[in-house]
């Protein structure tokens, strides 16, 4: 597997880091769903042209990913990775809006720059947001919350049986395009037609796979329900968890208005 | 292509959000009541099928570029409509924590752009009442590429009607249309072509497995279309506050402090007032474009006090983080740990 794919499809790498034990690790999945949720939605209504306040919203991800311990490099690699939609359509701004908005030392800085600024900052922040979210909750405990938050157990269910088949097929379809690049000279043979066949093969490998877990649960007592042991309980810290980190997004979004 | 938080106002993404949450419900309840257990490990696995095709490219002919299967209407003719849209929203869940694409307020859009439109509006509009029961000959071809490039336009047009919403761009939208519409007309005729492909192929070898899934189809189209008049109508409404107020969160907030600060005498809301002219290096514009070029814009740190604030912040942030540091245990060893191979 070539570096870049393997970064951008490694999720053994996040599963690792949820099961650490830090205080924030601790945190009930529901606190955290909630608080990253608050926290992307004071991020994503800051206005325009306000790049200010949103460093000052930078707290939060230094706070938890110091407290918990993360690796800074793994996170920022994910968000140079990411898709560049953010990228692609911001730039553009400094030269739609020219008009100048400050000139620190001489330098004239247009309002389009401050709103590009503004756009790449808030793509920042909720990204890291969620990939916090996600490295210091397990993601069974996430599907626990959602379940617990009232979402249809149906859909939990496809969330789970989809993460966990993923990597299992991530590993099939990275053997059947290594073993045609190995057998490709000058790219032959990765036109769309063979590779529209080749596709057709992985997907009846799929279904085969399908049929074969499904007896395997039944065979165990699968009634159409994922069950699950573990429960959730609320304690003094979740609250202090909420609270605290509310009100301080709520007290930046006030000052920094 | 995903939306993301960043180009997003709060009132775009919650009624987006709205909309693909109930419409969720309803193939939820759609699915619980037809209950086919075995379909549901094959969801599940169709679901990693999915991300495992965008591993495998293949070069797109007359370009020498290469790209990927994203694979949303296979899955939509394979699957029916509602465990469809289940199947996909999953994926795009995972692809919104684990793969940072678009983020969690986007995935309300994304899910309605990229799950909803193929599954709900294209088939029963487009592709049902043209492929009746017979999966094969010419017109079903051309039906299928052709719903596969609308599903591609259509989410392209909402992409750009989100971003317009929102304001965060300054792209002016009827250039910005065109842009994503030519786009993503050839990246739906590919895709359509080789989902094509496939299907062909999956015929030949397991014609079984090819054709209408469910005798009636799972979704009404008076249930559609009353659905999307709503989702206009909860998209109109809450554009119309974005439009009038500054911002759904900023107008709570302007509701809500006051009340809160007058039963507390003036002296907080001074405080704060100072605190906030202390601390904040530009004042909140409302400027668009040159609307008063005599605003106090004087320069970059014209207000120490406020760089200062925010370094103190951070500091402490910083600091209660190193606090907290203190692990309590041992990492347990994970599966992927001991065996690379799990």
């Amino acid at each position: 597997m070539n570096s870049l794919a393997s970064s951008l499809f490694d999720v053994s790498a996040f599963d690792h880091l949820s099961r650490k034990d830090t205080w924030i690790h601790q945190r009930d999945p529901r606190a955290k769903l909630l608080v990253t949720f608050v926290y992307i939605l004071n991020i994503v209504s800051m206005t325009k042209y306000n790049w200010f306040g949103l460093i000052g919203f930078t707290f939060y991800p230094i706070l938890v990913i110091t407290a918990a311990q993360l690796p800074w490099k793994i996170l920022f690699q994910k968000l140079i990775l990411v898709s560049p939609f953010a990228l692609f359509i911001g730039i553009l701004n400094p030269w739609l809006e020219r008009s100048v908005y400050a000139t620190p030392g001489g330098i004239p800085i247009s309002f389009g720059f401050v709103s590009f600024v503004v756009i790449m900052l808030k793509f920042i922040l909720t990204t890291l947001s969620a990939l916090i979210l996600i490295s210091t909750t397990p993601f069974y405990k996430v599907c626990i919350a959602m379940n617990r938050l009232k979402c249809p157990w149906i859909i939990v269910n496809q969330i789970q049986l989809l993460f966990r088949y993923l990597q299992i097929l991530l590993n099939e379809a990275l053997t059947m395009s290594q073993a045609r690049d190995m057998r490709s000279f000058q790219g032959r043979g990765k036109d769309w037609r063979t590779t529209s066949k080749l596709l057709g093969a992985l997907f009846l490998r799929t279904i085969k796979r399908s049929e074969r877990i499904f007896s395997a649960m039944v065979s165990r007592g699968f009634t159409g329900h994922l069950p699950s042991l573990s429960y959730l309980r609320y304690n003094l810290a979740d609250g202090v968890y909420i609270f605290s980190l509310c009100f301080a997004f709520l007290g930046l979004r006030l000052i920094y208005r | 292509m995903h939306m993301t938080d960043a180009l997003l106002s709060v009132n775009t993404g919650l009624a987006f959000w709205s909309v693909s949450a109930g419409s969720l419900a309803y193939a939820a309840r759609k699915v619980r009541q037809d209950s086919d257990e075995k379909k549901i490990p094959m969801m599940g696995v169709l679901g990693a099928f999915v991300f495992a095709t965008q591993m495998i490219n293949f070069t797109i002919p007359g370009t020498g570029s290469s790209g990927h299967l994203a694979g949303g209407f296979l899955l939509t003719i394979m699957l029916d409509p509602s465990r469809a849209f289940i199947t996909m929203a999953s994926i795009l869940f995972i692809q919104s924590l684990f793969f940072a694409d678009g983020g969690l307020l986007a995935l309300g859009c994304n899910i309605f752009n990229i799950a909803l439109i193929p599954c709900f509006v294209v088939y029963p509009l487009l592709f049902r009442p043209w492929v009746k029961d017979k999966y094969h000959g010419i017109r079903t071809g051309l039906v299928v590429v052709l719903s596969t490039v609308f599903s591609f336009l259509i989410g392209a047009a909402a992409i750009v009607f989100q971003t317009s919403l929102s304001g965060m761009s300054e792209l002016p939208w009827k250039e910005f249309l065109w842009l994503m519409l030519s786009i993503h007309l050839v990246i739906g005729l590919v895709e359509g072509i080789v989902t094509l492909a496939i299907l062909s192929y999956l015929k030949n070898i397991r014609p079984d497995l090819i054709g209408p899934s469910s005798p009636s189809p799972l979704i009404s189209k008076r249930g559609i279309v009353a659905s999307l008049i709503a989702a206009l109508v909860v998209a109109g409404l809450l554009s119309h506050f974005a439009s009038s107020l500054p911002d759904g969160l900023e107008w709570s907030i302007q509701k809500l402090v006051p009340l809160r600060l007058k039963e507390n005498s003036g002296k907080i809301r001074e405080w704060l007032g100072q605190f906030q002219s202390f601390s904040a290096v530009f004042p909140d514009y409302q400027v668009k474009n040159q609307s008063s070029p005599s605003d106090p814009v004087k320069g970059l740190g014209t207000s120490p006090g406020g760089i200062i604030g925010v370094l103190v912040i951070l500091a402490f942030a910083f600091f209660l983080g190193f606090i907290l540091k203190k692990q309590r245990g041992r990492a347990p060893l994970t599966p992927s740990e001991t065996n690379p191979n799990l």
